[in-house]
């Protein structure tokens, strides 16, 4: 009965905020990325870029030249080229950090999400606790009347209500703490009422593993601003090796193996920023392959609890089970339907944290597994 | 089961195994680290800043001769900026060589890794193939409830989900040892022989140390510089001006940190000595502990051969043999690798 009682509970808990988070307009997700100041600074940068684009060209178009000997003048006309380059190279570093910036703040709202979501399981599972230890303590304070059981054990039974009780405010408090935590992200507080526990989704689909390298390679923002700072220093070797200099002049000697060293290094810090990031979107794949396999697992494990289900609702209209028993079991079938919701949305952050690592931004609504 | 133990020893002493279809090269430590080297990009790297650092030490000397003037910056370009870029190339020489030993280190710590993660995937293997057999025996049985199946089938599943986990594992363990050796599909065998942390003699440690940890030779070059920089302030100014006054600070901070460092390096040496024995002594235990889970295991034995123990308390002595085995040489390498970051930090061979 006391079983039963707390079955009830909990279904009442888990159903209130299915009920009452709706609302219509932005989501907490939408509101949260809208309102980060470095993404709004980030945009206001890009357009600034964007506008000053043409006069920053001419600017640089017109730029005085040295013509104090051979070495300076190579020297002023790499400089002249690399800082034309460098305005086409900020406007696409920005517009790469506006991308990467609205991507991570997706990461990071959907895991503060599920950790709300953890916290506010974690206060329902020690009320119930607790209400079962008192429901435990107050029959014990009946047998005890009787003389069924002894003073000491209904000492425990009191311990063990307070304890739990105690608990479950403990619980509560870190709740309320991390949903002003979230509301804080979110930037504005927001209550019971304002927003929607969202976890359905479609599986994302997955790409091959190749491509995600591939498009890594291709755009990652690390590998993007070493290859362009690789670039800028051979625009210097082009002029240095345009003109002939004095080999007596040991600055300019020392100079050009300077060159020469920093090109090799760059060229090196490329090759192992990208075996790093071919690396680490191996590893984040293969993972990601175990987790698909884990939400199949999840599947299954429905499956066997349906199955478990039907026998006891057999079992129970022939009589053989209790209520309570046929109420238990319909809890933990429910339990693993409410699992496999959170592992598919923690599969999904999974799968938009390998694509922002390759720098993979799909449009939204695109790439739901069929 | 009754081969575990044979299979075991295999994995440890393999010669031309093969994993996941992949025949392993079998490298002893040096030939891995020869090896290593030749394909190191760090080294390249290391040797090019090293190059960046002499050509700055370069300007800096020239810069001594040329533009010292008899003043306060200009003695300052001649005396203390020379006596400072030269700390930093030989600091960079000296990490260069920290960084091969390093290497040396890595190589070790990821073959022990590999091993692990050979021997997690054996044990998944054969959990993955016990539940594939109880499923099977399970669909041959009619007697066997569908429910009963499905469990088994989840429990089945799960372990094979477990198995691909534990396979990622080696691969990707496989794989970081034969990036750092610069080869594929190697294998280091692991040195099994070590000396007693007893026979370290404290201050000779200590000694050493002083001469080749980075951390105390940049300490003492700074306390040297902040001499110099001072010495040349204490010419050109009045002992209440800002400049003698900064300088003077300087110096008495850079001196009192150099003792700081001396201090904190004492300590440490002691500390990590102490660390030393403490996983020398477990050493022994875990032999002692092998042993008698080796005695335990014969008595098994001879007890299941004459037919008065069943198999499964057979199988259990074997798992908790094995079991001592792997611990000890958890602890043997664990030593091993504390030795040589010992060798490493203080320039103490024992």
């Amino acid at each position: 009965m006391k079983k039963t009682l707390a079955i009830i509970i909990i279904l009442a808990i888990s159903l209130f905020p299915a009920i009452a988070f709706s609302q219509e307009g932005d989501s907490p997700e939408e509101i949260y990325i809208g309102s980060d100041a470095q993404l709004a600074q980030f945009i206001e940068e890009y357009a600034e870029l964007l506008e000053t684009r043409v006069e920053n060209i001419e600017k640089y178009k017109d730029m005085h030249l040295s013509r104090g000997g051979s070495y300076y003048y190579a020297k002023s006309l790499a400089t002249k080229e690399k800082s034309i380059l460098q305005v086409d190279y900020n406007i696409e570093n920005k517009l790469d950090a506006i991308k990467t910036r609205e991507t991570w703040l997706s990461i990071d709202f959907r895991t503060s999400f599920i950790n709300l979501y953890s916290a506010e399981e974690s206060m329902n599972d020690a009320i119930i606790t607790a209400y079962e230890s008192k429901a435990e303590y107050a029959s014990g304070q009946k047998k005890n009347g009787l003389g069924f059981i002894s003073n000491g054990d209904l000492l425990n039974l009191e311990y063990n209500a307070m304890a739990s009780e105690n608990n479950a405010l403990s619980k509560e408090r870190k709740f309320e703490s991390t949903l002003r935590a979230f509301n804080y992200k979110v930037g504005y507080p927001l209550s019971y009422d304002d927003y929607v526990y969202a976890f359905e989704e479609e599986i994302l689909k997955t790409l091959e593993l190749e491509f995600y390298i591939s498009h890594a390679l291709d755009n990652a923002p690390t590998v993007k601003i070493a290859t362009q700072n690789l670039n800028k220093y051979y625009i210097d070797q082009k002029y240095f090796n345009r003109f002939s200099f004095s080999t007596g002049l040991t600055y300019i000697t020392e100079a050009l193996r300077e060159l020469e060293i920093n090109t090799r290094l760059q060229e090196l810090n490329i090759e192992k920023t990208k075996k790093n990031l071919i690396d680490s979107i191996t590893d984040e794949y293969k993972a990601l392959v175990i987790e698909r396999k884990k939400i199949n697992l999840t599947k299954l494990n429905i499956e066997v609890l349906q199955n478990e289900y039907k026998i006891n609702s057999s079992l129970y209209n022939r009589g053989f089970i209790d209520k309570e028993e046929l109420s238990e079991s319909a809890e933990r079938l429910s339990q693993a339907e409410q699992d496999l919701i959170i592992t598919i949305y923690k599969y999904n952050t999974q799968v938009k944290s390998l694509e922002y690592k390759c720098a993979y931004y799909p449009e939204e609504g695109n790439g739901n597994e069929k | 089961m009754k081969n575990k133990i044979i299979i075991l020893t295999l994995i440890f002493l393999f010669a031309g195994s093969i994993v996941m279809g992949l025949t392993l090269i079998n490298l002893t430590p040096d030939e891995a680290y020869e090896s290593a080297a030749e394909n190191n990009i760090q080294f390249e790297v290391d040797e090019l800043n090293l190059e960046l650092m002499q050509i700055a030490y370069e300007k800096t000397l020239k810069s001594a001769s040329i533009l010292a003037l008899n003043n306060y910056s200009g003695q300052l370009v001649k005396y203390y900026n020379p006596y400072i870029s030269e700390t930093n190339l030989i600091a960079k020489e000296m990490e260069n060589t920290r960084s091969r030993k390093q290497l040396e280190i890595d190589i070790i710590s990821t073959s022990i890794s590999l091993e692990s993660a050979l021997l997690a995937y054996d044990e998944a293997d054969t959990s993955y193939s016990q539940a594939v057999t109880s499923y099977n025996e399970a669909l041959a049985d009619p007697t066997v409830s569908s429910s009963d199946e499905l469990s088994l089938k989840y429990a089945m599943e799960s372990l094979k989900i477990s198995l691909h986990q534990a396979q990622n594992n080696m691969e990707s363990a496989q794989h970081r040892l034969d990036d750092i050796v610069g080869q594929d599909g190697v294998s280091v065998l692991l040195p099994v022989e070590y000396s007693s942390p007893y026979v370290i003699e404290q201050d000779k440690v200590y000694e050493s140390a002083l001469e080749t940890n980075i951390g105390i030779f940049k300490s003492k070059r700074s306390a040297m510089a902040a001499e110099i920089k001072f010495d040349i302030a204490e010419k050109y100014y009045d002992n209440d001006e800002e400049i003698y006054i900064s300088a003077l600070a300087g110096f008495k901070n850079a001196e009192l940190a150099y003792d700081k460092s001396l201090v904190s390096l004492e300590m440490n040496v002691l500390d990590d000595i102490n660390n030393l024995k403490n996983k020398f002594d477990s050493i022994a235990l875990a032999e002692l502990y092998k042993k008698i889970k080796l005695d335990e295991y014969n008595a098994a034995k001879s007890q299941f051969n004459a037919g008065i123990l069943s198999e499964n308390q057979f199988d259990s002595a074997e798992d908790t043999y094995i079991t001592s085995q792997k611990q000890l040489e958890s602890k043997i390498h664990d030593y091993i690798l504390a030795s040589m970051r010992f060798t490493m930090d203080y320039g103490y061979d024992f």
